[in-house]
């Protein structure tokens, strides 16, 4: 059965050889990037709701689902930012 | 009102932010979306009423109204594939749609290919839900459909992948989000199982042969199987998990580290375990022993999704009291989890020993599918609904309500199976203390899990009535709100000249950047494991030691084979005695890889509701097959297999006979040139009337040489006799221990 052990040796060296790569790869990856990629679902960019989500504790606390304006439950026209907070660079 | 985009020092990881450039103003297709999310809701209505329809015919036969369009074996892939492909394939597009045009920040590619993937994709249902009960079936497991419609299936599936690479190539944001890679990953995939397994040879328009026989078949099934469970049932809703999950909780998912390595471990490791469907089959060992390590494997990357998904609840669980879309969501996460410890544990071969072929693997199935699948998609619904109306739930008691009655079903569905699986096992094992079997009748099993059954249709019949309450609440939703036919969003365009970070953090992000690249590599992660595990058993002459007395069918068998197939017997009966003494005892032989060379497709089964058939040859008489077929009851009280008059009365198609031969030799099958202008049809014709001479012998009088129940008598006396051994039962009792 020679030849099908040949298989199965290039299937374990490939397999390892693949998996240390990766993790080598994934251990190096920066953590700003991490953080940045995390934050992605919670941005979309539609009009009316905040491109970007708030970064600290008490702003997670207080933030409120996005609904567009003129839904049941919206009490802003405005339609680029929350009621009664200002567009600044931390929340865009 | 434009807006600068401003660079934010907290994304400078990388991620370009399109500094500087003016923003496009662009719109969401919601339309689509609602498409998909209705025929969703739709298609699971058809799919889990038929999978309560065939689990209540398992303990009332008569359910079938005795019309052969609706029997068991003819209605369970109207169910597996309305459940798998119209239900999650019309969900999974339902929240690809909505998230990769949002994760991209750019519309969908084409509104035209959209809508041609909306239209394709239904018709194509349709034409499973025409063609499958009139018996236009491959009898290959969640491949069923005919050539045909195996087309129109790859045109469809092109034009979705052309729609999903098209919008991430003119995306806004450069870098891939993980659910886009999974994503990638199910469209590439899932065409390269598609086309593999769909490799037949026609034989008409709604019938045609596998290119493959035996063994090899067995195997490229199985590899297709399990990877439809992989990338058709799992990586899409992985995906679906990493956008709806952190964005209903309003928080990031808990590692995207973990979330790069487990989906490269995911789809490379997945594609290995096709093999566990065939233990200790007459697969060879080699195959069998690689897909139970790799299965085993598996464990580790499938739980570091359920792991990324729950974790990144923590310190948010109070939400679960409010939102029952979350309540939906973990349920379904935790159920991948049981379902993917259960897997790998079953693809033990020790554990499988017991377990194959028993309603083990039905309750396995069914913790994916209606924890996994079914929590999932009802999740996205309920959360998706609101936003495309532009209001709120209409009901959240009625959610919840759902929840529970949802919950429950699913416990009164797998819990039953649990029983009547181990049940089933150890029963067909049981020795007396003199060595005999101590059921040696296959139906004392039956009969003993029949209450199993019926709380498996209580259970079934909770988790519809949940759905039900899911549609009502939804349809309410909708006509409470206004639709939003489209989003408006800003975002700038990429920039030109991208410059890669150097430095050892480079790596994946490289990759992300480069979705072209990103998806040859991933086609090639997932080749590897079929590619090692199939071509030997192609190029190895000892994987399938040839049987010098193992003869083609003859032509009368050939159409007894196909009616075999049309009625679906396969769903009940398996024909692949296991190597245990409790197998050789019940059935005789066991079966040899060398005995299946001809048959194209193979029909080693994956269930024994009935009981294994692959030595049932010169078991009974002739008259005993047509008594049988007539009525089940009439020889073996208490069956719960179908009525089957129709085989007696129906004309027995030779016409298509020159067809069907010519179409197998092109496959592989030695028959001789011109066989099918002659000689073919008088030897079918001196095979039929022996048949009807034993049947008149047998007190069946009136049998004519014509009928369909001919061909399936002369097929069923021809299985598992060319080896030439007859099944044993034991002359003196066998003192030793077995299992």
């Amino acid at each position: 059965m020679e030849g099908v052990d040949l298989y199965g040796i290039i299937s374990i060296c490939l397999f390892f050889g693949f998996f240390i790569a990766m993790l080598v790869w994934a251990a190096r990856l920066k953590t700003t990037y991490i953080n940045s990629m995390q934050e992605l679902p919670l941005e979309d960019a539609s009009i009316g709701c905040p491109p970007s989500r708030a970064s600290s504790d008490a702003d997670r606390a207080n933030a409120r689902p996005c609904v567009l304006p003129g839904a049941a439950g919206a009490t802003n026209s405005s339609p680029n930012s929350e009621p009664g907070r200002p567009l600044t660079s931390s929340n865009l | 009102m434009s807006v600068t985009a401003i660079e934010n020092p907290d994304l400078r990881g990388g991620r370009e932010s399109g500094t500087g450039a003016a923003v496009e103003t662009f719109k969401y297709d919601n339309r689509i979306v609602r498409a998909f999310a209705i025929a969703t809701c739709i298609w699971g209505l058809v799919g889990m009423s038929a999978g309560l329809l065939i689990a209540v015919q398992l303990f009332f036969p008569a359910a079938n109204l005795n019309l052969q369009f609706i029997t068991f074996g003819r209605l369970r892939p109207v169910h597996t594939n309305a459940v798998i492909f119209a239900f999650v394939g019309n969900g999974m597009f339902m929240g690809i749609y909505y998230s990769l045009q949002r994760l991209c920040k750019a519309r969908l590619f084409s509104d035209g290919l959209s809508w041609f993937h909306f239209w394709g994709w239904q018709a194509i249902i349709v034409s499973a839900a025409i063609t499958l009960p009139l018996g236009f079936t491959t009898s290959k497991e969640y491949a069923e459909l005919e050539w045909p419609i195996k087309i129109a299936i790859a045109v469809v599936w092109v034009v979705f992948t052309i729609n999903l690479i098209g919008t991430i190539l003119k995306r806004r944001e450069r870098h891939m989000y993980v659910a886009i890679w999974f994503y990638l990953a199910t469209a590439l995939t899932v065409a390269v199982l598609h086309v593999t397994n769909s490799m037949t040879m026609p034989a008409g328009w709604f019938k045609s042969y596998s290119m493959y026989a035996g063994v090899q078949d067995a195997l490229v099934q199985w590899w297709y199987g399990h990877n439809a469970v992989a990338f058709f049932l799992t990586t899409p809703y992985l995906g679906l998990m990493y956008y709806f999950l952190p964005k209903a909780a309003n928080r990031p998912i808990f590692s995207y580290r973990l979330s790069i390595i487990h989906f490269w471990a995911l789809i490379f490791v997945y594609i290995w375990a096709g093999p566990h469907h065939l233990l200790y089959t007459a697969l060879p060992d080699w195959a069998q022993s690689l897909g139970m390590v790799f299965s085993i494997m598996l464990i580790a990357p499938s739980w570091g999704g359920m792991l990324n998904g729950l974790l990144t609840l923590r310190g948010a669980w109070d939400k679960l009291r409010t939102e029952p879309m979350l309540k939906f969501m973990v349920v379904a996460v935790t159920a991948y989890g049981m379902a993917t410890l259960e897997g790998p544990t079953l693809a033990i071969k020790t554990v499988n020993s017991l377990s194959h072929y028993t309603d083990w693997t039905i309750a396995h199935v069914h913790t994916g599918a209606l924890g996994w699948n079914g929590f999932l998609t009802f999740s996205v619904l309920y959360w998706l609904f609101p936003r495309l109306y532009n209001t709120q739930l209409w009901s959240t008691k009625l959610a919840n309500w759902h929840f529970w009655i949802a919950l429950l079903g699913m416990m009164f569905y797998v819990i039953p199976m649990y029983i009547a699986g181990v049940t089933e096992g150890l029963m067909w094992k049981q020795f007396t203390s003199d060595g005999f079997l101590q059921y040696p009748n296959f139906l004392e099993t039956v009969v003993q899990i029949l209450p199993m059954y019926r709380l498996r249709a209580i259970g079934g019949t909770l988790f519809l009535s949940g759905f039900i309450l899911m549609l009502v609440n939804l349809y309410r939703t909708a006509k409470s709100g206004v639709f939003v036919p489209e989003t408006t969003a800003q975002a700038a365009p990429l920039a030109r000249a991208f410059k890669p970070d150097r430095g050892p953090h480079a790596g994946h992000r490289w990759l992300e950047a480069r979705p072209l690249t990103f998806t040859v590599l991933s086609v090639l992660a997932i080749l590897i494991g079929g590619l090692v595990e199939i071509i030997p058993m192609y190029v190895i002459k000892q994987n399938v030691p040839t049987i010098s007395s193992v003869k083609p069918y003859t032509p009368l068998e050939v159409l007894g084979r196909d009616i075999y197939i049309r009625e679906g017997c396969l769903a009940c009966h398996s024909q692949m005695v296991r190597p245990f003494r409790s197998e050789t005892e019940r059935y005789g032989e066991y079966s040899k890889a060398g005995e299946f060379v001809y048959d194209h497709p193979f029909l080693w089964g994956s269930k024994r509701i009935g009981p294994d058939l692959h030595r049932v040859g010169g078991k009974y008489p002739d008259a005993w097959h047509y008594n049988h077929m007539e009525n089940p009851r009439s020889t073996s009280p208490g069956s719960i297999m179908p009525n089957y008059p129709w085989l007696l009365s129906q004309k027995l198609d030779v016409t298509s006979l020159p067809a069907r031969l010519q179409a197998l030799r092109r496959v592989g099958v030695p028959y001789p040139e011109g066989f099918e202008n002659g000689p073919a049809q008088k030897d079918l014709a001196a095979q039929a009337e022996k048949v009807v001479q034993n049947l008149k012998t047998g007190s069946v009088p009136h049998a004519e040489t014509n009928r369909e129940i001919i061909a399936v008598i002369a097929y069923l006396q021809r299985l598992g006799t060319d080896i030439k051994s007859e099944p044993v039962a034991p002359a003196a009792p066998l003192k030793t221990a077995s299992n």
